[in-house]
């Protein structure tokens, strides 16, 4: 399952950017061909949050088309 | 519960419809090029490619290869295609025409790194643990452990998967996607972002032709609608036909 692999990618760039702020929402954009599945992005974010910075953030997810797959932003509280 | 992996959709996910990134009132104008105040939150605007930071190494990689003169390729199939086989037969047949060397990816053991040793090669094995793929950062590792010799043709063989090691660019200068008869001829289809960005596929098992339902033409036909710039090989590992195509074309993708 690379959406584990995904997921913490996307937590290592979120954190590395913005280490003290409190996140309370990731938006991801992913591409209709990437090769990403949504259902399985929001399992490994759940598990890959426990216990760190991230616990509690929420995952948003929009579609897009071709095969990019970007953090779009997040929420800060 | 979720059909797709079996999480408990506890909803914390939610898909938006392409076009737009979030909800907002009405009237709540706002630009999507910065930092922004929005309610109680403020949104960063980050724009980054997930995979940037394995896209950047895999450079890294392709770059000391080239400084080296070495050139790797990334061989990737289902477990149990024959990657390992292959590779056997090909280090035995190009001993002292050839200077190969290999890195093994698999979740445990070194059973396939031994059977490669036994072939007279030089071998790396790599352990991904749960991991499903190889990505750069392992794949660098190995390279140093590995310390191949200028001119060499480093061949990876991936870990058995067809689904994520498409999406991790290792640093190679090839992709080549091996596919036994013994699978069926329908896997392009199944799988077509493995087979989209080939640039060889490798039919494998041809020997067994004659006792499995494997539609030649038909997989064909799918491999050419999804990368119709892939070399197509048939061959047998075992009786040794065709193998003379495969070891032109890994003579040619030899460094200067």
């Amino acid at each position: 399952m690379h959406e584990l692999a995904i997921i913490e990618g996307v937590l290592d760039m979120v954190t590395e950017r913005l280490p003290d702020a409190t996140i309370s929402c990731v938006r991801l954009e992913v591409g209709e061909l990437s090769g990403v599945v949504p259902d399985s992005l929001l399992f490994c974010f759940e598990l890959a949050t426990e216990g760190t910075s991230l616990q509690g953030a929420s995952l948003e997810i929009t579609q897009t088309p071709g095969h990019d797959l970007k953090i779009a932003s997040v929420k800060v509280a | 519960m979720c059909a797709t992996c079996g999480c408990s959709g506890k909803a914390r996910l939610r898909l938006v419809p392409s076009g737009h990134d979030h909800d907002h009132a009405p009237g709540h104008a706002h630009h999507h090029g910065g930092e922004h105040d929005h309610g109680d939150d403020r949104t960063v605007v980050l724009q980054q490619k997930v995979l940037a930071r394995n896209d950047e190494l895999a450079g890294r990689n392709r770059e000391w290869l080239r400084e080296r003169g070495v050139v790797a390729v990334n061989l990737m199939s289902s477990p149990g295609a024959g990657k390992t086989t292959l590779l056997e037969r090909t280090a035995r047949e190009l001993a002292g025409r050839l200077a190969l060397a290999v890195i093994e990816g698999d979740q445990e053991t070194a059973l396939d790194a031994d059977r490669i040793s036994s072939a007279g090669c030089q071998v790396v094995q790599v352990n991904t643990g749960v991991g499903c793929h190889l990505d750069a950062v392992m794949v660098a590792d190995a390279l140093h452990a590995l310390d191949p010799r200028p001119g060499s043709v480093v061949v990876i063989e991936n870990v058995g998967n067809l689904v994520c090691p498409a999406l991790f660019d290792l640093g190679e200068a090839a992709r080549i996607v091996l596919a036994s008869v013994t699978e069926g001829a329908d896997k392009p289809a199944k799988y077509p972002h493995m087979f989209s960005r080939a640039d060889v596929v490798l039919v494998s098992k041809t020997d067994l032709l004659p006792y499995v339902d494997f539609d030649v033409r038909r997989h064909a036909a799918d491999v050419r609608q999804l990368s119709p710039g892939a070399r197509m090989l048939q061959l047998s590992a075992v009786t040794g036909d065709g193998m003379q195509a495969w070891y032109d074309w890994l003579q040619l993708s030899q460094p200067g």
